[in-house]
């Protein structure tokens, strides 16, 4: 249920996309609206909730494993 | 007229020289603690209460060599001491299952070492990948192929996939902590991981990005330091995350939200939110407070002590139900060439009697420098 509520969301979200120009991608294109700001700490905070959680992946490339327990 | 042409040439040719050599290059450092909270003294049976102390250095070099050329290099080394649940117990038959503690503190190292290649063909970046991480009992091979292509006038902004595959080899140490099987020889875990996103932009001040992965685990799953461990040597799982961005101009603040739904066929099912907001103080001080709520199921073969029948079974607190909050603030401040980052965290979990379930501290500093 929660993920049908969720892709209603987005499906709204999307038809409410207007075009934007390339000169208009300004505020984009600006470090705090990357899909990561500090990619090392976000490297460790992976790692850590990788050993710490029952739950991993969904962040792109999964890389290899560790013995950590 | 002559004159005139030589005097551009001249001066022409002397700005190509002062130009530097084409390089676009940043060096990062974090040093980064790592400490969980000791289990309460009453709640072990036998062994020690102190949990990990973890001191981690990484290590980045992002390089592009040319219009077409990136390289990157990440290495990251960990030292870690303290003791860990081996497995529970429940002596007092009070229906509150205790820890028995690995006694002697364990210490340990790890290095991870990362190296890629980026090629970038007009509006696709392709991505080569390979990781080695080493450390006593454990060794993992991986290699990953990426590909992201960016459209720049639609608003369909970009696709990305991507592949990797990871070989790893587990050879326990000399313990007594074993799981009762006790591995005596070198184990074998593979796996192959898989990716596809889409990002939109919304309008000027807002993207979105959506991601599907699978992951198939196949090898030795099970944990060779927890007694009563007997997992299945097969787990197929997968996440799909949405990640959104949305600038608010008054505030000069980024908000930045992920979500990600997880599930495998071990019946862990388990929902992450996280918030940051990414503040400009002022042109160099950047405040980014942040919160993570994290809650996950059970898998089906996860029990406490008192029935250990069954083909597989787990007392792992991280194989029970439970939920975490975590909160943290990190700040920046940059000037032309170096960027300083120092950011604490606090995580909480609960949810069960589990006396396993961490609560941690996280300290970092580091360093950016471009040049």
């Amino acid at each position: 249920m929660q993920n049908t509520i969720l892709s209603l969301i987005i499906i709204i979200i999307l038809g409410a996309c207007t075009p934007v120009k390339p000169w208009q991608r300004g505020t984009l294109a600006k470090e705090e609206m990357s899909w990561s700001y500090d990619p090392l700490q976000d490297a460790l905070k992976t790692h850590i909730t990788f050993s710490k959680e029952g739950s991993s992946g969904g962040g792109g490339s999964a890389g290899g494993g560790c013995g950590c327990n | 007229m002559k004159t005139n042409k030589n005097t551009v040439i001249l001066a022409l040719t002397s700005s190509a020289m002062a130009l530097p050599a084409y390089s676009n290059n940043t060096i990062s450092y974090r040093y980064s603690n790592y400490q969980e909270d000791d289990v309460p003294e009453g709640r072990v049976v036998t062994g020690s209460n102190k949990r990990y102390d973890i001191d981690i250095h990484q290590f980045r070099l992002l390089s592009e060599l040319s219009d077409n050329y990136k390289f990157g290099l990440d290495i990251a080394q960990e030292t870690l001491s303290g003791a860990s649940p081996w497995y529970t117990s429940d002596p007092d038959n009070d229906g509150n299952p205790d820890l028995v503690m690995s006694s002697a503190s364990i210490k340990d190292e790890r290095t991870d070492v990362n190296i890629s290649g980026t090629y970038i063909n007009d509006k696709t970046n392709y991505t080569l990948t390979l990781g080695s991480s080493t450390e006593d009992d454990y060794q993992a091979q991986s290699a990953g192929i990426d590909i992201a292509k960016n459209f720049r006038n639609r608003t369909l902004d970009s696709i990305n996939a991507g592949l990797s595959l990871s070989a790893d080899t587990i050879d326990p140490t000399n313990s007594i902590f074993l799981n009762q099987d006790r591995l005596t020889e070198e184990a074998e875990k593979d796996s192959l991981s898989l990716y596809l996103g889409a990002g939109w932009i919304i309008n000027k001040l807002s993207t979105i990005r959506s991601t599907l992965s699978y992951t198939k685990l196949e090898g030795y799953l099970t944990d060779p330091y927890k007694f009563l461990d007997r997992r299945p040597n097969i787990k197929t799982q997968w996440a799909w995350t949405v990640k959104y961005r949305y600038f608010l101009t008054k505030l000069s603040t980024a908000l930045q939200t992920n979500y990600r739904y997880y599930t495998d066929d071990w019946g862990v099912d388990s929902h992450t939110l996280e918030t940051s907001l990414y503040t400009n103080i002022s042109e160099s001080l950047k405040f980014i407070p942040s919160f993570r709520f994290y809650e996950q199921t059970a898998a089906d073969f996860y029990r406490l002590p008192g029935n250990t029948d069954g083909i597989f079974y787990s007392d792992d607190s991280r194989l029970s139900n439970f939920y975490a909050f975590s909160g943290g603030l990190t700040i920046k401040v940059k000037t032309d060439s170096i960027t300083y980052v120092i950011s604490g965290e606090r995580y909480v979990s609960d949810g069960n009697e589990h006396q396993g379930l961490v609560n941690y501290n996280t300290f970092t500093i580091g360093i950016d420098y471009s040049f």
